[in-house]
């Protein structure tokens, strides 16, 4: 006996693309009950007609491969009702890729029900619209990376906003030019568990930390970092506060650089915030005023692309390793600070370190010196300026006042 | 009208010096009052025009330079005419200016109808040099501690540093306003002068600036003729002026050049140790769908068929309820037509 031709079909396809490529159907757009004979709309001439290659399969055939579409989906965990499930609910379901490698087919149905898509009542073939016809199409991806490098474009349908925004990511040059380690949206948020990247907000950085892992160690024990994992403080910066969130620039440009005062700024400015920590918001502005400061803001302000090595914050505080200025770890602590110093002034005697204000307003207590001589050009400029003013005016109505009497009596008398 | 008589003012050196310090002061004024104010936008207009804050700053500081010579040049000259050539010390403040300066407030305020007479440098003058004496060797004094602030705090408390450029920075805005006040008036507004450009004043314009002097250079007793008399000592005395001179401005040269040959800072951007791309677990790659995916349990997978179709066409005589190998409760009512949808054939 003769197999039937779609029998034969999936014979064929098996022997072709190996074993896994199996067909997945489409989903019934309508509910079933009291449609029960697919076959008066879906038949032969019907209003919907079944494919050619479906012809002689009966009503009870169909809801084997055609299931009513499920809506939203199930969250209590329950296998959902998406048909894809049937299959890819299997852990061990995987396609041999033609490197060898294996590639995971599974979808674990209860975390994609809880996911931020699953909750929305997204399903499968929303993303996966190629499977939506009711064929698998071929996997031409060589392993595993490259079949997410050719998938991720899938979230731009939705996210048209965020794919935008990595294209001027350092991540996205980096992949242009070749480095396939570069991630990719799913990468960073998963394919089928996409959860609110932010709550909880140190979320962000374990996600960043998944590639960036001595980074996000060094953060963790920074005065921010210890704040975000162990209190879950909401006023200090998450990895995406300073580097942006999609469109993440390499953070070693001339650029980044300086504007990376204002960056440390956007906090350290705000009365309000830093008022509960008791944190100076002067930092800003004395910084600005210090030879450091003025050239980096002048650089910022005329060629943000050039590069200055005079210093910002974080060649001082620590890049990612901030800690309080208390903290004997700290590299602005007193005692570690000629040492700080001497990142960039490699020939500083122990007294240079006094030549830097330490973020203070110079007053009678804290460099006299420094706000003696302001006090003293405060006065002097406008007293020696106003003395001399005087002088001229004096001297020049005199002479007007002469010049007009001689004017008066030149007719008369030869001054 | 009848060519007045002339008096020299100035000597060609006066004014090669007095054109150079006009230069060097402005300058350093254009290229060092931006730097202070940088912030507000006609200094950072003045920056971007001038080429830059570096380019600025190697011009404020090659000029600071040449004022240094200028006026270590300045002080070799005026010591040559005062020791060499036994000039009078005209320049000096003495207590006569005091009474001149009570004897013109008189008269500015109507008091008096005497002008008191000016000789070749009266009160007025007096100040501007000497404030421009001070201000400049504060200014060369300041600006150095700037230069090399390394070699500074190696022998003096660091505190010096923002202290000379908080004077520096001052003294810089006092210096162009007192010039712009007291300069631009005596010399320009109240009459234009033109002596430093001629070297020459009239004789009326001598009546009306310098009426003591013109006195003095009438009367006879001026000194001219007294200083060509013969100075025995003249030459000797030069020769041992002119040895320290030259130790002198050796001296400041090389000072200067010790100096200026500080490294202040490095050349590059201090490194900063940080391993962008460490991934935390091998391999990098990341998954697919990161989370649990532990080993196999087969629960859900349609098994393959383990035999060939040929000649088994139809499952369900073997795979019915009830059969050799039933199919699971589930696939009840399932036809042979979709079985290998799921379940490909196995080896042959």
């Amino acid at each position: 006996m003769r197999p039937p031709a779609p029998a034969l079909f999936a014979l064929w396809t098996a022997v072709v693309f190996g074993p896994a490529p199996v067909s997945a159907s489409t989903v019934i757009s309508h509910a079933v009950e009291g449609r029960e004979d697919c076959g008066s709309c879906h038949g032969p001439g019907g209003v919907s007609p079944s494919p050619a290659d479906h012809a002689g399969r009966g009503n009870e055939t169909c809801t084997a491969c055609h299931v009513p579409r499920a809506r939203p989906v199930d969250v209590s965990g329950r296998p959902a009702a998406d048909p894809c499930l049937g299959c890819h609910a299997d852990r061990d379901l995987s396609l041999r890729l033609s490197s060898g490698e294996r590639l995971g087919l599974h979808v674990d149905g209860a975390r994609f029900a809880a996911s931020i898509h699953g909750r929305a009542g997204i399903g499968c073939t929303d993303c996966h619209s190629a499977f939506a016809s009711g064929k698998h199409p071929a996997v031409n991806a060589r392993d595993r990376r490259e079949y997410a490098l050719d998938s991720y474009t899938i979230c731009r349908k939705c996210h048209e906003k965020q794919y935008t925004g990595t294209l001027d990511s350092v991540h996205a040059l980096v992949l242009a030019a070749g480095n396939r380690h570069a991630p990719v949206c799913t990468d960073c948020h998963t394919a089928h568990e996409v959860v609110d990247p932010d709550l909880p907000r140190h979320r962000i950085s374990l996600a960043c930390g998944r590639c960036h892992s001595t980074i996000v160690e060094q953060y963790r024990a920074s005065v921010h970092g210890a704040a975000l994992h162990a209190e879950s403080n909401p006023d200090v910066p998450a990895c995406t506060d300073c580097h942006g969130v999609h469109d993440i620039h390499d953070p070693r440009t001339a650029r980044f650089r300086l504007q990376s005062p204002e960056l440390c700024g956007k906090c350290h400015r705000n009365q309000r915030l830093m008022s509960k920590y008791g944190i100076s918001t002067d930092v800003f502005d004395t910084y600005v005023a210090d030879f450091h400061g003025t050239t980096i803001e002048v650089f910022q302000r005329q060629t943000p692309d050039a590069p200055s090595n005079k210093a910002v914050c974080y060649d001082c505080h620590g890049v990612h390793d901030i800690r309080r200025v208390s903290d004997p770890d700290s590299m602005v602590f007193k005692e570690n600070m000629i040492e700080t110093c001497r990142r960039c002034h490699p020939g500083a005697a122990p007294e240079f370190i006094g030549s830097w204000l330490g973020h203070f307003r110079p007053s009678w207590d804290r460099y006299p010196v420094v706000h003696f001589v302001e006090m003293f050009y405060k006065l002097a400029i406008p007293g020696i300026l106003g003395g001399m003013t005087l002088l001229v005016l004096l001297d020049a109505r005199r002479r007007l006042r002469d010049r007009r009497a001689r004017a008066r009596h030149g007719g008369r008398t030869d001054g | 009208m009848a060519r007045q008589r002339e008096f020299r003012r100035f000597t060609g050196g006066d004014m090669v010096e007095h054109w150079l310090m006009a230069v060097f002061f402005t300058v350093l004024a254009i290229t060092g009052l931006p730097q202070m104010f940088a912030g507000h936008p006609v200094a950072e207009w003045a920056i971007g025009f001038l080429g830059g804050l570096e380019m600025v700053r190697v011009l404020h500081h090659l000029f600071g330079v040449l004022l240094t010579l200028l006026t270590v040049f300045h002080v070799v000259r005026v010591g040559y005419k005062v020791i060499v050539l036994r000039a009078s010390l005209s320049m000096l403040p003495r207590l006569g200016d005091v009474r001149e300066f009570a004897a013109w407030l008189r008269w500015a305020l109507g008091r008096s109808d005497v002008r008191p007479a000016t000789d070749r440098y009266g009160f007025e003058h007096k100040i501007e040099y000497w404030a421009l004496m001070w201000g400049t060797v504060l200014m060369i004094a300041t600006g150095f501690v700037l230069l090399v602030p390394i070699r500074v705090t190696s022998v003096l408390p660091g505190e010096i540093i923002p202290a000379a450029k908080a004077a520096h920075g001052y003294e810089a805005v006092l210096a162009v306003l007192a010039v712009i006040i007291w300069h631009a008036y005596n010399v320009h507004v109240r009459h234009w002068n033109r002596s430093m450009f001629t070297g020459k004043l009239t004789e009326h314009e001598m009546r009306e600036e310098h009426p003591a002097e013109l006195q003095r250079l009438q009367a006879g007793s001026g000194g001219e003729e007294e200083e060509k008399e013969m100075d025995r000592n003249f030459t000797r005395r030069r020769k041992l002026y002119l040895s320290f001179a030259t130790v002198f401005v050796v001296a400041s040269v090389a000072g200067m050049k010790i100096l200026l040959t500080e490294e202040t800072a490095i050349a590059g951007i201090p490194r900063i140790q940080a391993t962008p791309f460490a991934p935390a677990d091998a391999p990098a790659a990341p998954s697919m769908a990161p989370g649990a995916r532990g080993p196999a349990a087969a629960a859900n997978s349609p098994s393959r068929t383990p035999h060939t179709l040929e000649g088994r066409g139809d499952c369900l005589m073997c795979h019915k309820t009830g059969g050799v190998k039933p199919i699971p409760a589930d696939h009840a009512g399932r036809a042979n037509a979709t079985c290998v949808g799921c379940h490909p054939a196995g080896g042959s």
